[in-house]
């Protein structure tokens, strides 16, 4: 058989063309690879006989690489047909493998591993908020970015394009108007109103039982749905009649501590829990719940940010009918024997400022004075003077802080000349006769839409301190790195092994860290979609808000358990304990957990929880609001947790229509799906982990029974704090399953017994994510030695999840561009 | 304690806005036109529902002028003249990243939505855009029922969607007071000098990046250039009056579970960007979503619906949804039939596409497209049908339509000819 193919045997010249080499590789092609891959054949659309070697192409390299990955996996040739001896496939490996590694790394070594990338828009909102010293959310300004190999740090995912600058401008524009301030130091709120004396609930009560609020409509008489009692008012209903606190609500935007007391009232010894927005009639947004006890007080205190006058509205959760199922509409409050939220009173006290004018001033402008200004027309004294900045030399004192501000935005020392074209925005606008501020900050708008603090600035070859700082406070951080990061760089100490390892830990013991847990964890484990569908109010009726906001932060409280205590990766496909509130503990039918605090329980040997499988988020974003999908979150357990994504449908398969009708069960579904013989190659693989999850529902609670819509029985949610909630239950679930190799399961918890024999996957795959996510490349064939060799440190060392960050940090794919 | 980000609270649903017009504006506008010697401009309007549109409720057996009646061209039958369907057209090679990557190249016809490496291309509004944006204060207007949009720049990036049709009204209609109009002029001069400064920094960085890098650096100085053209038209139109219509804001609506809802109100939108010009390019993209859309007797979720199994109940339901979009859809053609320019109805010379990405959503199958083609000045009241195992490339319709725009171009994106068979 003609073979067109060429090899050599490398040179330390890349792109030569290839002569005929030794037998080698053509002939082991020829003799098991060419019957089904040849021009004739071409199994799979693929001719090995006719594929070129020209490596320059991604996609041949590509397509080589898979040639190995197959043949190495022994997945080729197929069973069916003649298999090579171990020698020669061997050879014909290392062969190819060491031509294809051999290409990339010298490419690597010119041109670096990673492309240029930019910031994405998280990072762009906490540098922002980092560098200029403020809270403005930024994020929805800009586009959405695309992400690459899962994660939106890769560089090929993210794109620039006019929609971006003009965005990038915008954004600038309302960052600097918050940092911006010389006005009059806001007056403080402070003060304690008690909840009876609030105007609509004082009239609500003060007004007579039967008094009609429209004289000329005789139904409309007045009725009591809340209750005062001598220290407090007691509130019934989610939603109406709410708690509003107007007496409260003169305040301009800032940050504030709310405090209030409240408890439980005819709780029958239960807690009762209790839901705070910020409220302006048109948007609301949940600022905390709280669990209060039965009948003993409980003053709540927390600190939250407001926006301008903005009243509070308090709500009990998982209260409105007695053990009858009656309302206080259908009984007056004064019969009613069901629980409810006694709220007595709140405090609010901010904002709270540590200076003024605050602190995001002298991130701009430095040391340039700023000057209190008394308006004359106002009493001397009674008013609180404005600020203005008006130095003596306006274009010295613009170099300085434009500088100044340059070395930081630009997260190194600037070349010399650098700041210049910056400084000359500035004083065009000064020669123009435009005042120092506004002048300052079409600079202060140049640096932020620049490439140098928009790009990241690597070099081929190891990175320099301040790349190495920036690579690493954005991975741990998500943000620019701090004064201590550039301390160390500027003394050129940071690439230092020990002093890497001690600024790992202070930066993992750091709060920001939480946005390496939020940003990683949201986009491995799909958290972010977690609003992506709704669940069917009739079917899930016990699923609300506090639930929704749970899961989620469940989710991320067990991954910063790993990584603060250093647990062993394998925790993510089964734990002996899950990190649990009191809304989650009653969701999994746990008991005696109580409080809003996340915090680490035991779960009993025989839970189905336990892992990252079994956690609300994941089962929720696994599935849309109605029904579950084996298939789909089997396809995420081997994408997510085993790094082994399935393969696509082969192109030219078609499609199936399916049809469901007459199959009762998702598993008869199935049963149909897989009597293709073209499919059931890969889903003997997809859906035993999903047959296995089948357990749990759409919200993640636990099921032997899936909820109708049409026949079945009616039962109560038990799993919740409402009272009477009804769903139908049907057919019973069915959990078992069986692995390609044979071996049966019977439930989740003798399924994820056996997935543990997988955890080494799980350890490379994490690795692999957490390389991709901190550089923002890919993993390239010639990166894969680098990989496992931090894989095998991370194993003899106790394969925890901090040790893997600590010697993903330390390893050379980290610290080279 | 748990702090969360709470959705907005939902919203009554928007109580139909009746919007009134008295043009005597335009009709002076046209006037003047017309002793100019111009014609009226062609506009191209294109709208995509994500989740397919029931075939066996569209189409009918029979093509040509006297196919039969179908549930959903029902709804369309006062429009029959003014409509084209077609069956047989697709985009090749459109399986990506899952069943519903497609949605991305809709408009730009693409390979492989999704799949490792992919770069979406511009989508065939702004290549328009690019030609001919200029000449009105919007180049394009981009909607839909959620951010996310068919239209793609040059280098492959998705320009967000706006939902909100009160901010498009504003964006419209609403002038700035003289002080906001000198504050916005000073902010587009303020952006330009900006925009020169951060041009000559990027050629600086770029003499120290290596070769690979360049390319990226190439996307960043591009970006900077063209933000420069666009702030100097900006200065240009920022200081013309904004057309004058009588017509009240529209209230938006905040439940993101009705679709059909909003995207009615954006479709309200369309006849009056049209008629005054303030721009020719409009896509809408009606993203089918988790959750059930408040249609009278629809209980199931719309995409649990679309993947209906054959099942009856669920195809019931489905077709409800539809036929209420489809509703929406003939009332958009009666409005633009109803306005006029110059004598003729504002349809004659705009073109309005409205299909899928999604031939078949139950299977995910993005072959045998579900196309309707209306005005433009097409002779139309067909069913042209296609070779349902060899699809007719969509884009050799896209490439007809661009010609019928008077732009310059033999082809777009996959396109394998210069028009469909049939259409004239």
């Amino acid at each position: 058989m003609f073979l067109p193919v060429r090899f050599l045997l490398l040179c330390s010249v890349v792109s030569a063309p290839f002569a005929m080499a030794a037998a080698g590789p053509n002939a082991f092609i020829d003799q098991y690879c060419a019957d089904c891959h040849d021009a004739d054949d071409k199994k799979g659309g693929l001719d090995l006989t006719s594929l070129p070697w020209d490596l320059d192409k991604r996609e041949n390299f590509d397509e080589w690489v898979k040639v190995v990955d197959l043949v190495s996996k022994g997945e080729m040739p197929p069973k069916k047909k003649e298999r090579p001896e171990a020698a020669s496939a061997h050879a014909f490996l290392a062969g190819i493998g060491n031509e294809l590694r051999s290409f990339q790394s010298q490419r690597e070594a010119q041109t670096g591993r990673t492309v240029l990338r930019r910031l994405n828009r998280v990072e762009y909102e906490r540098t922002m908020q980092d560098l200029l010293g403020i809270s403005t959310p930024l994020v929805a300004l800009l586009p959405a970015d695309g992400s690459a190999y899962g994660f939106d740090t890769v560089a090929e995912g993210l794109r620039l394009s006019t929609l971006q600058m003009e965005k990038y401008l915008e954004a600038a524009d309302i960052a600097l108007d918050a940092a911006i301030n010389l006005a009059p130091e806001p007056d403080q709120v402070k003060g304690h109103w008690l909840v009876k004396q609030e105007g609509g609930i004082r009239k609500d009560l003060d007004t007579p039982e039967g008094t009609l609020t429209n004289p000329n409509d005789t139904k409309s008489k007045h009725r009591h749905l809340i209750l005062e009692l001598p220290d407090a008012v007691v509130f019934f209903n989610e939603g109406y009649p709410a708690c509003q606190l107007h007496q409260a609500d003169r305040h301009p935007a800032g940050t504030f501590r709310i405090r209030l007391s409240a408890y439980g009232y005819q709780s029958k010894g239960r807690p009762v829990p209790m839901r705070i927005y910020t409220d302006n009639y048109r948007e609301h947004q949940l600022l905390g719940w709280f669990e209060m006890p039965p009948d003993e007080p409980r003053v709540v205190e927390f600190i939250a940010k407001l926006p301008a006058n903005e009243f509070l509205r308090v709500e009990p959760s998982g209260t409105g009918v007695d053990d009858k199922g009656q309302n206080v509409y259908n009984i007056g409050v004064k019969e009613f024997t069901g629980a409810g939220l006694a709220l007595q009173w709140v405090e609010l006290e901010g904002p709270l400022l540590e200076q003024w004018p605050p602190a995001s001033m002298q991130r701009l402008f430095g040391d340039i004075p700023m000057t209190a200004v008394e308006d004359p027309k106002k009493k001397q004294g009674k008013q609180k003077p404005s600020y203005t900045l008006a130095p003596a030399d306006p274009k010295a004192a613009a170099r300085q802080a434009i500088e100044r501000f340059a070395t930081r935005a630009f997260r190194r020392p600037l070349e010399a000349g650098e700041a210049d074209r910056f400084v000359k925005l500035a004083t065009d606008e000064l020669d123009a006769s435009r005042p120092f501020i506004e002048s300052m900050r079409v600079a202060f708008r140049g640096i932020l839409t620049a490439p140098q603090f928009l790009l990241f600035q690597e070099a081929p070859g190891k990175l320099d301190e301040y790349a190495l700082a920036s690579r690493l406070s954005y991975f741990l951080w998500s943000s620019m790195p701090d004064d201590e990061l550039f301390s160390l760089a500027a003394q050129q100490k940071l690439s230092n092994p020990a002093v890497l390892h001690a600024q790992v830990e202070r930066m993992l013991n750091d709060e920001k860290s939480q946005n390496f847990v939020r940003n990683f964890a949201g986009q491995w484990l799909d958290l972010r979609n977690i609003d992506a569908t709704t669940p069917d109010k009739r079917l899930y009726p016990e699923a609300d808000e506090l639930l929704n906001v749970s899961m989620v932060r469940e989710t991320e409280a067990f991954f910063n358990e790993l990584l603060q205590h250093d647990l062993n990766v394998s925790n993510f496909i089964q734990s002996d304990f899950a990190m649990l509130n009191s809304r989650l503990a009653v969701h999994y039918g746990i008991e005696d957990v109580s409080g809003e605090e996340f915090r680490r329980v035991s779960l009993p040997p025989d839970s189905p929880r336990g892992g990252v499988m079994t956690q609300a988020s994941v089962l929720k974003v696994t599935a849309n609001g109605t029904t579950t999908s084996p298939v789909i979150r089997g396809a995420w357990v081997m994408k997510k947790l085993l790094g082994l994504p399935p393969a696509p449908p082969p192109p030219g398969t078609g499609t199936i229509e399916p049809d469901t009708r007459g199959a009762t069960t998702v598993r008869e579904q199935l049963a149909k799906h897989r009597t293709s013989e073209k499919c059931a190659g890969c889903h003997a693989n997809i859906d035993p982990p999903g047959f296995a999850l089948e357990s749990f529902d759409v919200i993640g609670g636990f099921r032997d029974r899936y909820r109708s819509q049409g026949n079945g029985e009616v039962v109560t949610v038990k799993n919740t704090w409402s009272r009477r909630q009804y769903v139908k239950l049907g057919l019973p679930v069915d959990a078992s399953g069986e692995l390609p190799d044979g071996r049966n399961f019977s439930n989740i918890q003798d399924f994820k017994k056996l997935l543990l024999e997988k955890s080494d996957l799980v350890l490379s795959s994490l690795t692999n994510k957490l390389v991709i996510y901190s550089t923002g490349a890919g993993i390239a064939y010639c990166d894969r030695p680098a990989v496992d060799a931090i894989v095998e440190k991370v194993k003899k060392e106790g394969g925890g999840l901090r040790t893997l960050v600590h010697e993903v940090v330390e390893s050379p794919i980290f610290q080279t561009k | 304690m748990n702090i969360a980000n709470s959705p907005l609270s939902r919203r009554a649903f928007l109580r139909g806005t009746g919007v009134a017009l008295a043009l005597p504006f335009l009709d002076a506008m046209w006037s003047n036109r017309l002793h100019a010697a111009e014609a009226a401009p062609k506009r191209l309007v294109a709208v995509c529902t994500s989740l397919g549109i029931y075939g066996p409720a569209l189409y009918p057996k029979e093509t040509g002028r006297d196919y039969g009646s179908t549930p959903y061209l029902d709804i369309l039958k006062d429009h029959r003249k003014d409509v084209t369907v077609f069956s047989g057209l697709s985009h090749p090679d459109q399986s990506g990243a899952d069943g519903h990557s497609s949605e991305m190249t809709w408009l730009t016809s693409a390979r492989h939505p999704g799949l490792g490496g992919f770069r979406n291309s511009i989508s065939v509004d702004q290549f328009v855009a690019e030609k001919m944006g200029v000449e009105t204060r919007y180049p394009s207007l981009i909607l839909g029922t959620n951010n996310i949009s068919q239209s793609y720049t040059r280098s492959g990036v998705m320009i967000p969607a706006e939902t909100r049709p009160s901010v498009v009204f504003a964006k419209l209609f609403i002038d700035g007071t003289p002080w906001e109009i000198q504050q916005q002029m000073k902010k587009l001069r303020e952006g330009r000098s900006i925009m020169d400064s951060v041009g000559e920094e990027a050629k600086r960085f770029g003499a120290r990046v290596g070769a690979a890098d360049r390319d990226k650096l190439d996307e960043y100085f591009t970006s900077v250039r063209e933000m420069e053209q666009r702030l100097a038209k900006a200065e240009d139109w920022v200081q013309k009056p904004k057309p004058k219509i009588d017509a009240t804001k529209p209230e938006d609506i905040t439940n993101n579970a009705d679709i059909v809802g909003r995207l009615q109100l954006l479709f309200e939108l369309v006849p009056l960007a049209v008629q005054t010009d303030s721009t020719r390019l409009i896509t809408i993209l009606v993203q089918g979503r988790g959750d059930v859309p408040p249609v009278p007797g629809v209980t199931i979720d719309h995409h649990n619906l679309s993947h209906h199994g054959q099942d009856p109940e669920k195809i019931r339901q489905l077709e409800l949804i539809e036929m209420a979009e489809m509703g929406a859809f003939a009332k958009l053609l009666t409005a633009l039939k109803q306005k006029t320019e110059g004598g003729a109805p504002l349809l004659d010379n705009t073109m309005v596409l409205l299909g899928s990405n999604l031939g078949n959503a139950n299977s995910h199958d993005s072959t045998n497209l579900p196309i309707l083609l209306a005005g433009g000045g097409f002779q139309h009241g067909q069913h042209l049908g296609f070779d349902a195992k060899n699809n007719v490339p969509l884009c050799n319709l896209f490439v007809q339509m661009l010609q019928k725009m008077n732009v310059e171009t033999n082809s777009f994106g996959s396109s394998s000819s210069t028009s469909v068979p049939g259409l004239v």
